[in-house]
Formats: C-alpha cells, structure tokens, sequence
C-alpha cells in the first residue's frame, strides 16, 4: 500500500456545519476618527459572531492523513514522488454543482417545467381555465390582487369538481356560468381556499396533472363541441384565463396571440398546435415528405468526406493502411505538413 | 487473312432511340441558421418532393451544410460537376435553377460559332430562301 492521497487546496478556513460563522471589526466610522478616539474605540472593540441561518452545503472538515510515524501498517510504502498520487478534496468548482445549493436558492418557475402537450388535456385544462377566469372575473372587484388566486392548482378533485360545471352562452355569445347560483359558489369556494393554505403550497411547483390523456378523452367527449364555440369578449377573462393556463400547463401565450383568440376553440387551437421544428431534418422527418422517394437520401447532419469514404467502402482500407504505418487515423497528432514545398518556393523559415 | 479492325458504322446519337439523361446526381446543401437559406429550406419542403418524385432516374441527396450559403450541385455521367449558389434565391428561382441542371450536359460551356452543330454536317450549307432560282407559291 502507498499513500496514494494528496490534499488539493486549502480548505481548513471553511467550517463544516450549515451555519457559517464570520467574524467582523467594529464599524467603519472608527477608521476615520481621530486618533484618541480609535484608541477609545480599541478597547471597545469585541469581535462577533455572526450566525448565519443557511441552507447552503459548505464543504466538509478537512481530513489530515496520519504521519508518516503514526502508520502501523507494515505495507505502507511512503511515496517519493507525487506525479502518480491521486487528487482528492479540493473547491474547484464548488459552488457550480447544483447539489450544494439549498432548496430556497432553486429557481421555481410559475408553470411546470414540461408543457403539456396532449390535445386531450390541454382541452380539459383549457376548460377549467375559463371556468374559474370567469368566476374569479364577477368576484375580483371584492378582493386585493385577485389573479394571485390563479397560482394554486390543487388536486383531481378540485379540477373534476370544476371542470364538470357547464359553461353557458350570454345574450352576446360570450362565456359565463349557468344562471343557477350553485355553480358560482362552487367553482368560487374552490378559488378562494388559497387563503387559508400555506405559502409553500402557493409557491411550489405546479404538480403534473393526474388525469390521464385517455380519462380526458372521456371527459371531452362526454361534454361535446357546443361549449367551444362560446366567446372570449372580456379582455380581463382572457388575461385570467391566460394566467391560468400558464400555471396549468406551462403554456405562456403572448398578448399579440392573446389578442387574436376570440373563442374557446380557438384557444384550444392555439395551445395544441405541435411546436415549430427547430432544424429543417427534424420537420422532414415530421412530415415524411421524402420517406416514400427510393431516389432521395435525406441525411440531418453534414456530410463529410469521411462518410464519403465510407458509402465507397474504401475507409476501412485506408484505415488498415494507416495502422500499418502507425499513423494517425483521425487527425494529424501533430503533424505537420511537409517543408518541402515550402523550401522550395522560399517560403521556409 | 489479314486482320482488319473494326470500322466505326455509327456515330452514338443520344435521344436517337433512347435518350440518357446526363445529370445523375443532384445535391442539395443548406444551412438551418443561415437567412440564405430561408428560400432553400422552402424549396426543400415543398418543391423538392415532386420533382424528386418526377425524375426517378436521377439520385438526390439532401444535407445540412452548416454556416454556408445554399448549394446545389449537379454530377454528371462524364465525370463532371456543376455547383451552382443558391443563396437568398426564392423556391422558384432555385427551381429554375434546378432544372438547368438536369438539363446540363456536364460539359464545359462552349461558344458557339456556326449556326448548326451536327457530327454529319450537309456539304450543302444551310438552305437559304434568298439565294437560287427561287420557289414558286
């Protein structure tokens, strides 16, 4: 055995528990006051501790190998060079690993991190959406910052709770609830419970829905078309239902698209169209425009004169070739090209 | 017997009982980022399908040429290429583009002198209506 071990860094200054302690002088005004009064203040001077309540991971207690006298093993070999020794410790890059950052100091956005992309679901959210826009859009004006409502999404209960009041027609086609009082008060109960939760759950992630594609289905299916076709007039009930559907299903509609969506359809439309393709391969491979043409090779990344080579089978000679030669079979591993030429037309050094 | 070499009866005359055409490969290079190849990418998802679809013997092979213009190479049956820039040009232009092409012999462009280019040329010149006694209507 050898002391394969070497320390890297310096890291006795760091404490090793969650709580850091620093140590500070007394203020600043007595660096510029006069002399008697620093020699005043000298004597006043107490250092603090300062404790900092923190989540943060610091780096653990160094540990310091035994000496070289205090090893009992008889197999120890000391080490005479330390080019073989392998590192360990050290804080390179420390506070770049994510694990050492406590959970408060994570970014938590508003809406889940994966959009929703089913139609199925996009559907039944897009309807709970409206339904509480238009609810939280008759009682706003009774309380302080009413789209703070829209932050909590709950559970399946709540949104099978929401989702099952029917959405009516008004004299100008726009959406509103059944004229029966039960409706308001129901969806508005579930809105206003936000009052008495925590503020961990208001500021938590939204959870992923639980309701699968093919229970959706069920649902789009059992409620028909005729509720799609009501409109979107009020420009607050879509700046709430917009809101809503960010939290829901991460989908961020801008106000120039927002402007332009005029019924429930339409929204539903805007929210399940499939995202652009980024790269011009992956709509081809999409759309399967050129799947069917035996005479069209489509490739998604360049091609090289290597992939040349290879379609021609004459690589794997090449590569025999420069084995052989024990040259570089990619690359040139610094080589360099010939001074030949370059003597020749003066050009050399 | 003496042995005699064989004489050239016939001169090949392409499109005399069966045309070849002389562009066999086609190459299509674009770029995803690049804004000249905004027409390009368009021509590829569009128009590219059905002349690909209307020209079953020649080969096209489509491929991203990142940071680069457009490029659309022709490869003929003599051996020779003809690439042709394509950069900032609309779906149609590249198609006009495309077709010269196919078109293409592959050889190098030529002026030409005389009025007929034949391998068997008339000892009579071309027929000239001022010239001679004249035709009767």
């Amino acid at each position: 055995m050898r002391n394969l071990v070497r320390l890297r860094g310096s890291a006795s200054a760091l404490s090793t528990s969650s709580t850091s302690t620093v140590r500070t002088a007394a203020t600043s005004s007595s660096a510029s006051s006069s002399h008697t009064q620093r020699r005043c203040l000298s004597s006043d001077v107490r250092a603090k501790k300062i404790h900092i309540e923190t989540d943060l991971v610091y780096p653990s207690k160094v540990r310091v190998a035994p000496l070289r006298d205090n090893i009992t093993d008889p197999d120890y070999v000391p080490a005479d060079r330390a080019d073989d020794l392998e590192e360990v410790g050290g804080l390179t890059n420390w506070w770049e690993q994510p694990e050492h950052w406590g959970n408060s100091k994570r970014y938590v956005g508003f809406g889940p991190t994966e959009k929703v992309r089913d139609p199925m679901l996009l559907t039944v959210l897009v309807r709970r959406a409206v339904i509480e826009a238009v609810a939280l859009r008759k009682f706003s004006p009774n309380i302080m910052r009413p789209e703070g409502l829209l932050a909590v999404t709950r559970g399946q209960k709540e949104l099978l709770n929401t989702v099952e009041v029917t959405p009516i027609a008004a004299g100008d086609g726009s959406v509103t609830l059944g004229g029966e009082k039960g409706d308001w008060v129901k969806v508005w109960a579930q809105l206003s419970q936000v009052k008495r939760e925590s503020e961990e759950v208001k500021k938590g992630p939204a959870p992923e829905p639980e309701l699968t594609p093919a229970e959706a289905k069920v649902l789009v299916q059992k409620w028909g078309s005729e509720w799609k076709s009501l409109k979107l007039l009020d420009p607050v009930i879509k700046f709430y239902a917009a809101k809503r559907i960010q939290r829901l299903t991460g989908h961020i509609i801008p106000d120039g698209k927002l402007i332009g969506i005029e019924t429930v359809n339409s929204l539903i439309a805007y929210l399940a169209k499939p995202p652009k393709a980024r790269k011009l391969a992956e709509e081809i491979e999409t759309t399967g425009v050129v799947a069917n043409l035996s005479n069209v090779a489509f490739s998604p990344r360049r091609v090289t004169p290597l992939d040349k080579d290879i379609s021609l089978g004459r690589w794997k000679v090449m590569k025999k070739e420069l084995e052989k030669r024990k040259l570089p079979v990619l690359g040139t591993e610094g080589y360099q090209k010939s001074n030949l030429l370059r003597w020749a037309e003066g050009r050399a050094a | 017997m003496t042995i005699r070499a064989l004489t050239q009866v016939s001169t090949g005359r392409n499109g005399v009982g069966a045309f070849v055409l002389q562009c066999k490969k086609l190459e299509f290079h674009y770029c995803d980022w690049a804004g000249s190849s905004k027409g390009m990418n368009i021509f590829i998802k569009t128009l590219l399908p059905k002349f690909a679809a209307e020209h079953p013997q020649i080969e096209f092979n489509v491929s991203p040429r990142p940071a680069k213009h457009p490029l659309v190479t022709g490869h003929y049956i003599n051996g020779h290429q003809k690439p042709i820039c394509v950069r900032n040009l609309e779906p149609t232009a590249i198609l006009q583009k495309v077709k010269l092409l196919r078109d293409a012999s592959g050889e190098k462009l030529k002026r030409v002198h005389k009025p007929v280019t034949s391998i068997n040329p008339s000892v009579r010149g071309v027929w000239s209506p001022y010239h001679g006694n004249g035709m009767a209507v």
